[in-house]
């Protein structure tokens, strides 16, 4: 949570010869971080972030304790002013009202009733500040209790004595439906079990520590009032804000625990206020529901510990400085065990002996600690994964002319149409910020299509990506599955160019299997198989493109990265280089229509051992020509020796495929 | 024939080479010494007159004679041979190839893997779609808690685990932390030496100029006896200065989650002005994320014993890390996720 505060408001409680731009320097390092320092009409205004651990510093009260404990660790001589606070004394006639907390709902509840109110403007230093601090000014009595809570942290109220015409107040809780219409003239129907305010007959007229309602809040014409604190249950706070909606500074610091000690001092400072901008005279007693004061646990841990997180020989004497300065109580036994009582403002963040750690580490200084690599045994218990071929595969394709990719795993409804998947087989996200991101996607396809698409002036666009789809396994976790596609405006023979030489690169022969019936987007009969020993490693093919995409064809190659990175190999299986030069010539065949080449190669290789290499270098209409490579390891290859390998593959060619040779055999 | 006849003839053979002035002559001189006729081949022949013994050494000889007559022609060639008359464009385009790109995050994720890697670190991957235990419960960040505001976390609209709670998409790479103990434990029981990288998508309701929906982070963890803050502050200085530069530094700045006690922001030195202070940075930093001491009860649902076991542990953006890189000038960062190939082909 960010808070203002003026430096000018600040010094009323901390003595310090630091200058704004030193304190806030010196508060970011070993407090709370102070984001930026305004200047306003002369003064600093510090912006701070305050986390959420630290409630007892979203005040001003806080932020001078924190930095009368930080700045003399700088050479600073600094000291916290506590705010002096009058007694209140109570009138000798004191008028009627009753606080009842049957049920115990709030730790702590102070009222006091106030009359002769003189309702107006506030002076200009109190609007002034107020603004600086993010509030705006409305009259003199609310502009108190916004004063009261950014000075000490604690949140207070006034509701109009008289409209509280049963001067009754009692906190109960409420039933699920229970309607309220907040000082800002909105109803609300409250979830149920909220801690709410009644006044006797069932009519509620406060949802305490959130937001007032119209019903019981001062109007131009109050001049009673009852000022009204209560320490709340965080949890209960924060459900119905969440739930409701109502996300007001009070709430903000409500859920995070404000402490009821701070209670009296809230109190005592409001009615010092009151008093003062509004003539106000205090008419009843003080109530002071306190059943039970918080009990702090004292935390003990040895000196050692200190020393062990931080590196560095620290004194017993030092820490004690340290946390003194910070309010906690501190002792030391001989075996330099320490015991460690935080103060009461700090027992929500203190509780176990890390937390001292932290407070002793950063008011010393995390810069002063020494800095080193950690000596400790490296790890060789490596996870199933395979990084270095991603990135090698990465580079291959990058190499080849593709550009990577990264598209959102979270798809649209129309994204999942064109997945092949039914949308009921998609993970659905509860809460999207956009309905472009409502589902995690199943294939990379539907994103690499709207990616291409977005590239219309392009002459051709070819995409690579990496990256996980979603299955779908009920009651569990989804499987991940790490898919590797490829995806290209140019032809098919392109994109199989690219595989073919992605796939030597892995030093992996798949075939490719010719594939009909495919579902969609698939185009049927301009679809393969990726298959290595039996095994499917992906697929390539035409897809379909939506209507009035802007480029001709997409083909892609989907590849389960998985499997590819089982079969894949990191080098070859080696090839004695023969001493013999190999005899190369070209056989041109004459293959009848639709005949798959694939097949044709791999029967011309696997023909004779003589056929060291076969690879298609012409094609005429349905001619074919093959350059045929035969080398043998042991002896020079004469022309006698080669004429049979080749009358085999003449004859092989005729049997499997029907393919006559252009030409007479030699 | 003898050793210095050999050595005689060699500097004879090599000194008029040197001396002469075109290429036919150097032909003439190649033929003279190393014809088939030649002054070489006529020593040869004398070689079977020798005993075997200085038959062996003249041999040798001989060789290196020849070896030094063709090397002394070769270079004369050269450099009687003219320059070439044709004009050539030295400053014409080359031929294309085909020339694609890796990811600019790829690149920054290489990049972070091989720094860590030199320290020991090993890369895990694990899911990114995650139960709200390993996410939020594990790290000590109980449901409801105002803490998780901060985390703008996606739901995933599936049943509730009993155990496990919700699913939803990973916030951050810190749901690797109690993955990576339980990983530990059952490879290295009783040892436990962790050391993690753990670079993964994230995912948070947020998209403007410095946040995407869908981002990477990069999570670092190592648990092991006495580790402590000085571990943490010199891990994220080798960082800086591989990532930055020799001048990079970091800092840690007191912060809190829920999950780390004590909690750290970590600042990296700017690298424009070198942490005086410029306009890229206003205060000489630039901040990148968190850190800390892991928290004892996160160790606890790890199956770690805190009393013997610490750690340290970080999380950081890839985007945010890889834009403060200097000169890169890049100030949104929803391009990367755009796919646009006039960006794509900068990188």
């Amino acid at each position: 949570m960010n808070i203002s505060i003026p430096h000018s408001w600040l010094k009323e409680y901390l003595k310090t010869s630091a200058g704004s731009e030193k304190i806030g320097e010196l508060l970011s390092l070993c407090g709370p971080s102070v984001e930026k320092i305004r200047s306003v009409a002369g003064d600093a205004i510090y912006d701070i972030e305050v986390t959420t651990n630290r409630v007892d510093m979203m005040s001003v009260l806080g932020i001078a304790r924190e930095a009368a404990a930080i700045l003399p660790q700088f050479g600073f001589k600094a000291a916290f002013l506590p705010p002096k606070l009058d007694p209140i004394s109570p009138p000798q006639t004191p008028l009627p009202l009753t606080v009842k907390d049957p049920n115990g709902l709030c730790p702590r509840i102070l009222a006091v009733v106030l009359d002769q109110v003189s309702l107006g403007p506030s002076p200009q230093k109190i609007k002034s500040r107020l603004e600086a601090a993010g509030l705006r000014s409305l009259n003199n009595v609310v502009d108190v209790t916004n004063y009261v809570m950014t000075e000490v942290g604690h949140p207070t109220h006034v509701f109009d004595y008289d409209r509280v015409s049963s001067h009754s107040l009692l906190l109960r809780k409420a039933k699920p439906g229970e309607k309220i219409t907040s000082l800002e003239d909105k109803t609300y129907a409250l979830p149920g079990g909220d801690i709410v305010i009644d006044d006797g007959s069932g009519e509620i007229i406060d949802l305490p520590g959130i937001i007032g309602t119209a019903n019981s809040v001062v109007t131009p014409d109050t001049k009673r009032i009852i000022f009204f604190l209560e320490a709340n249950n965080p949890v209960k706070i924060r459900r119905t804000s969440m739930t409701l909606g109502i996300r007001t500074v009070a709430a903000t610091l409500n859920e995070k625990g404000v402490d009821p000690e701070l209670g009296s001092t809230a109190l005592k400072r409001g009615v010092m206020l009151l008093k003062e901008l509004t003539g106000a005279k205090v008419a009843s007693k003080i109530f002071d529901l306190y059943p039970q004061k918080p009990t702090i646990q004292t935390i003990k841990l040895p000196l050692q510990l200190i020393k062990d997180r931080l590196g560095v020989d620290i004194s017993g004497r030092k820490v004690k400085q340290i946390l003194e300065n910070l309010g906690f109580f501190f002792s030391i036994d001989k075996n330099e065990q320490l015991s460690v009582k935080p103060a009461s403002f700090r027992t929500k963040d203190i509780a176990i002996p890390e937390d001292i750690v932290e407070e002793v580490a950063r008011i010393y200084g995390y810069h002063k600690l020494p800095s080193k690599l950690p000596l400790t045994q490296i790890p060789t218990n490596y996870p199933d994964e395979n990084f270095h071929l991603e990135y090698r595969l990465k580079n291959i394709l990058a190499d080849s002319g593709l550009n990577e990719i990264y598209t959102n795993s979270m798809v649209s409804r129309a994204l999942t149409s064109q997945s092949g998947f039914s949308i009921n087989n998609h993970l659905k996200i509860k809460n999207a910020l956009s309905a472009d991101w409502q589902y995690l996607r199943r294939s990379l396809i539907p994103s690499h299509l709207e990616a291409i698409g977005q590239n219309p002036q392009a002459k051709s666009v070819s995409f690579f990506e990496l990256a996980n789809t979603y299955q779908l396994r009920p009651g569990k976790l989804p499987e991940e599955k790490l898919t590797l596609l490829l995806s290209t405006t140019n032809d098919f023979r392109y994109l199989k160019g690219v595989v073919d030489l992605t796939l030597q690169k892995l030093h992996l022969a798949p075939t490719f299997k010719p594939q009909n019936a495919v579902k969609t987007p698939w185009l049927d009969g301009h679809t393969a198989a990726i298959i290595l020993k039996n095994q499917t490693l992906g697929c390539l093919g035409q897809v379909l493109t939506p209507e009035g995409f802007p480029h001709k064809q997409v083909n892609v190659a989907l590849f389960d990265f998985r499997a590819l990175s089982q079969a894949s190999r990191a080098y070859p299986a080696y090839q004695p280089l023969s001493p013999h030069p190999p005899i190369i010539e070209d056989l041109t065949f004459t293959l009848p229509e639709k005949t798959y080449l694939g097949p044709v190669i791999a029967a011309i290789a696997s023909c004779h051992r003589l056929v060291k290499a076969v690879a298609l270098t012409k094609t005429y209409r349905q001619n074919y020509t093959f350059n045929v490579t035969y080398q043998s390891p042991t002896q020079p290859l004469t022309d006698k020796a080669v004429a049979p390998v080749r009358k085999k593959i003449v004859v092989s060619l005729k049997q499997k495929f029907s393919a006559d040779l252009v030409g007479n055999l030699r | 024939m003898d050793a210095g006849n050999l050595l005689n003839l060699k500097n004879q053979a090599l000194a008029v080479i040197s001396e002469a002035e075109t290429k036919k002559e150097l032909s003439e001189l190649k033929v003279k010494f190393l014809g088939r006729k030649g002054e070489v081949n006529q020593l040869l022949k004398n070689l079977s007159d020798l005993d075997p013994d200085q038959k062996a050494q003249t041999g040798r000889l001989l060789n290196e004679a020849k070896t030094a007559i063709t090397q002394a022609l070769r270079q004369k060639t050269l450099k009687l041979s003219p320059a070439p008359r044709d004009w050539l464009d030295v400053t014409a385009p080359g031929k294309t190839f085909p020339s694609g790109h890796l990811h600019p995050i790829t690149q920054a994720i290489e990049e972070v893997s091989r720094i860590f890697e030199r320290l020991g670190f090993t890369r895990v991957r694990y899911p990114e779609v995650d139960w709200d235990w390993y996410v939020f419960e594990a790290l000590n960040m109980p449901e409801d808690h105002p803490a998780r505001d901060e985390w703008e976390t996606i739901f995933i609209d599936a049943e509730e685990n009993k155990k496990m709670g919700k699913m939803v998409l990973t916030t951050h790479t810190s749901n690797g932390q109690v993955r990576e103990m339980e990983r530990a434990g059952k490879t290295l029981p009783g040892k436990t030496p962790i050391r993690m990288l753990n670079i993964g998508k994230c995912y948070r309701r947020q998209q403007d100029r410095t946040h995407t929906v869908m981002f990477h982070q990069f999570e670092g963890l190592v648990v092991d006896r006495h580790i402590g803050i000085p571990d943490l502050k010199g891990t994220l200085n080798h960082f800086a200065r591989e990532f930055y530069g020799p001048k990079a530094r970091s800092r840690i700045r007191p912060f809190n989650f829920r999950f780390t006690e004590p909690s750290f922001e970590v600042d990296f030195s700017c690298v424009h002005c070198l942490g005086r202070g410029c306009r890229f940075c206003k205060s000489g930093w630039h901040e990148v994320g968190g850190a800390g001491l892991v928290h004892p009860n996160v160790l606890k649902a790890g199956g770690l014993n805190p009393k013997v076991y610490s750690g340290f542990a970080f999380g950081w953006g890839i985007e945010r890390c890889y834009t403060l890189k200097p000169g890169l000038n890049l100030d949104d960062i929803r391009l990367l996720y755009s796919s646009n190939l006039e960006f794509l082909n900068q990188f």
